[in-house]
């Protein structure tokens, strides 16, 4: 939050006198950095895979000024995956054995750096999608898109679209100018989906 | 008046740390004979239970509570009912789970070694069992209240789980007051049970979910 504070009077200072062109790109990028996120966000989630449930807590917590921890444990259990996650990467603090798989740690980084906004430090790109405002590119044909309604903090859906078709949409909940309060993430090409719900 | 206040406020919190220090059990014969013959005389058990979650990266401790239920010889149901509701059943080697949304799932923990004994460790905290086997090597500790028995896990699966199990159990009646479940990363798990009652009749339809 204080990081947020800080870059925003910083940018404000230095942008402020600039014209309206310049200005509207630089609102974007605060939004998307920045997402007014607290430092530290509990969520209690449901995630389904075909018949697969898993209920359960994910935090979520900066550690730098470009990094997440993310840590998703059980209501009853230990600790299942804690990973580092960046625009450019993930990193494994600790992933048990059985989930321990690179390309469903991928898709974690994916759908919870989308989630995050992590990826809009990513080189911006003109799409146009419908109801999108921005679009970041990232590796290998993937794309992060935003859309938000009017000077909304927070989103009202992301979508990450994989060779131009939708692969992933994201829909956020929340009252004007708070953190949502349930996101809710739906995989299109397989049946994965999840739901969180804000602790605190 | 002061001076006293003063001295009592330094010695208050020495006074209940020593009441938290174990020591060696000094008979640990006595204490494994007795904690199996007052376990195999618990056929049923209901009891509140309190969850705490400490996570290394958050200030505040995540905290639940429910219902907590045992039948001899293996079946657990553990009912959380606060913040939110979440129902847990281990029965025999299946295991079904009823999350917030109401979602209904049943695993079968026969083909998970990790499902069966985390099932063989919360039944046999309460049968007596924990001791028997090599699963566990165990440490007995004691103090002037409770015995303290620590387990380290050898089994494989438990170990990538979990460095230590510590089951504080009371002196008088033998009976489980507190488990700590410690993770590799130090963040760990504490169950309290409070308002026991033993050998109550408890349906065979609570440990299944229809």
């Amino acid at each position: 939050m204080i990081r947020c504070l800080l870059s925003i009077s910083f940018l404000l200072f230095f942008f402020g006198g600039f014209s309206k062109e310049t200005r509207q790109p630089v609102a974007f990028m605060l939004k998307q950095n920045c997402f007014n996120w607290d430092s530290t966000m509990v969520y209690r989630a449901n995630i389904s895979f075909n018949e697969y449930q898993f209920s359960g807590i994910i935090v979520f917590n900066t550690v730098d000024f470009k990094t997440y921890r993310m840590i998703m444990t059980p209501e009853v259990g230990p600790t299942l995956i804690d990973l580092n996650l960046t625009c450019e990467k993930y990193t494994r603090n600790y992933v048990a054995r059985k989930l321990n798989r690179k390309a469903l740690l991928q898709m974690f980084w994916e759908d919870f750096g989308t989630l995050l906004g992590l990826f809009s430090i990513a080189k911006q790109v003109e799409k146009d999608y419908d109801n999108v405002t921005d679009c970041f590119g990232l590796a290998k044909k993937k794309l992060v898109c935003y859309s938000f309604c009017n000077e909304a903090v927070f989103p009202e859906n992301a979508f990450f679209y994989f060779k131009d078709k939708l692969n992933t949409k994201f829909t956020y909940f929340y009252q004007p100018n708070m953190q949502p309060d349930s996101i809710k993430i739906e995989h299109l090409k397989f049946n994965l989906n999840y739901s969180l719900y804000k602790v605190k | 008046m002061y001076k006293l206040l003063i001295i009592f406020s330094f010695l208050l919190p020495l006074f209940a740390a020593g009441q938290n220090n174990f020591s060696p059990c000094t008979d640990e014969t006595a204490f494994r004979i007795n904690y199996k013959e007052m376990s195999a005389k618990i056929n049923t058990l209901k009891a509140d239970f309190l969850q705490e979650k400490s996570i290394s990266m958050l200030k505040d401790k995540l905290v639940s509570h429910g219902s907590f239920y045992f039948k001899k010889d293996s079946k657990v149901r553990m009912e959380f009912t606060q913040p939110f509701k979440y129902l847990f059943i281990l029965n025999g080697n299946k295991i079904f789970i009823t999350d917030s949304q109401n979602k209904k799932t049943q695993t079968n923990a026969g083909s998970s070694k990790i499902f069966r004994k985390i099932n063989q460790l919360i039944s046999g905290t309460i049968n007596g069992a924990l001791l028997s086997g090599n699963d566990f090597d165990s440490r007995i500790f004691e103090n002037n209240r409770q015995y303290l028995l620590e387990l380290k896990p050898n089994i494989k699966e438990i170990r990538e789980f979990f460095s230590q199990f510590k089951i504080y159990i009371d002196k008088q009646t033998y009976q489980v007051e507190k488990m700590e479940m410690i993770e590799l990363s130090g963040d760990k798990t504490t169950i309290t049970y409070s308002n026991r009652l033993l050998n109550i009749p408890l349906n065979d339809s609570l440990f299944t979910v229809n």
